[in-house]
């Protein structure tokens, strides 16, 4: 197995992937996030399940239009 | 009175059911911990997986068959809500009542609504506002209600809780939608894009039902009433909701590792009894396939 380290820029939220078969689809689920992927290359058929999302960034997302200050929603730090 | 929660897996993204499992469920459990009854509104899909949250009851629907495209994930909060008969409040998954603030609202009449909260230039800010206001002119001509689009500065109502006593107005909100959704899925020069997907469901969700609840003038009632003393007390920075014990999580943040390991955390503070439920899934997700 060869680990591929790629940054996608743009993507779809679902799509088939060059090459398949039709049945397998690349799920994204944040578009602005970069996602490091894990693709594993073998002739045989397997379940890859789903790919891991990692993420650097604590709270990476922002209230629109509000750049300098960070929120995740309303009433967050009842989760603390 | 009883409260909803609804889901839809679209296009079989079933990386949605992973993301969003431990929402549902310590918002569930919240509610039952207030002694009210919650049922779960979902596709026959998520029923596989979703079955082991402790719902007082869960109903499989099919979404397909309302000519709505999959395009429009707010149809999954309003075919529910056309089917209920009974005082009742639709509650996002996103969305953790750690306090019973709705109560006796609307059962005991005093209300005929109740919402989350008034979105506007105040409550939100210029930038987001003008957001709103650009992002929802597209769809005006679409809706077939008769609004004085000049009467208000555009105003929405934030439905994180949208609940109604008054069956007759719920009714003709969730037609309105349905008519507007039904529209737009229709018209082949639609372009669907981020943008009009964000203004659809602002129009359709929101600011209708803001239009319709004033026009007619029903009691509604907010959970976060905005001080209007306070001029740049924008909702996101308020501590209302905060002291009240309501919590809504925006957009993709709920996906973020950090803010997920919170929630988990919580759910084994105050459900310890509900770690069995959590580890289920972790063995079910392993099943699931693309």
């Amino acid at each position: 197995m060869e680990v591929i380290k790629k940054t996608i820029l743009q993507a779809v939220t679902t799509g088939t992937t060059t090459g398949c078969t039709g049945s397998c689809r690349v799920i994204i689920p944040d578009l602005t996030k970069v996602y490091y992927i894990k693709v594993l290359l073998t002739q045989d058929t397997q379940d890859c399940g789903f790919f891991d999302v990692d993420t650097d960034e604590q709270y990476p997302y922002q209230y629109p239009y509000n750049n300098n200050e960070l929120y995740v929603g309303i009433g967050y730090q009842l989760l603390n | 009175m009883k409260y909803i929660h609804s889901l839809w897996l679209r296009n079989f993204n079933y990386q949605y059911l992973i993301d969003n499992f431990h929402l549902y469920l310590l918002s569930a459990l919240l509610i039952k911990k207030h002694g009210y009854e919650i049922e779960l509104f979902c596709d026959k899909e998520s029923f596989n997986f979703y079955k082991i949250i402790p719902y007082n009851k869960i109903n499989i629907i099919d979404y397909t068959v309302d000519e709505i495209s999959s395009n429009f994930w707010v149809w999954s909060k309003i075919k529910p809500q056309l089917m209920m008969n009974e005082t009742y409040v639709h509650i996002d998954a996103d969305v953790f009542l750690f306090n019973d603030i709705i109560g006796n609202k609307l059962s005991c009449g005093e209300y005929s609504a109740v919402v989350q909260s008034t979105e506007n230039k105040k409550t939100i800010g210029d930038g987001y506002y003008r957001c709103y206001v650009d992002a929802i002119n597209p769809f005006k001509k679409y809706i077939k209600y008769n609004i004085d689009w000049n009467k208000y500065e555009m105003q929405s109502y934030n439905c994180g809780v949208v609940g109604f006593s008054d069956m007759q107005i719920k009714n003709e909100y969730c037609c309105l939608v349905k008519n507007l959704l039904v529209e737009l899925s229709k018209d082949k020069t639609f372009k669907f894009n981020p943008d009009v997907h964000f203004g659809a469901h602002i129009m359709s969700e929101q600011t209708l039902l803001y239009y319709l609840l004033n026009n007619k003038k029903i009691k509604t009632h907010q959970i976060i009433e905005y001080d209007d003393s306070k001029e740049t007390d924008y909702i996101w920075k308020s501590k209302i909701p905060e002291n009240i014990g309501y919590c809504h999580m925006w957009s993709n943040s709920k996906y973020q590792y950090e803010v997920k390991n919170k929630i988990i955390n919580k759910i084994k503070k105050l459900f310890p009894e509900s770690i069995n439920v959590l580890n289920s899934f972790d063995n079910m997700k392993n099943k699931l396939k693309f």
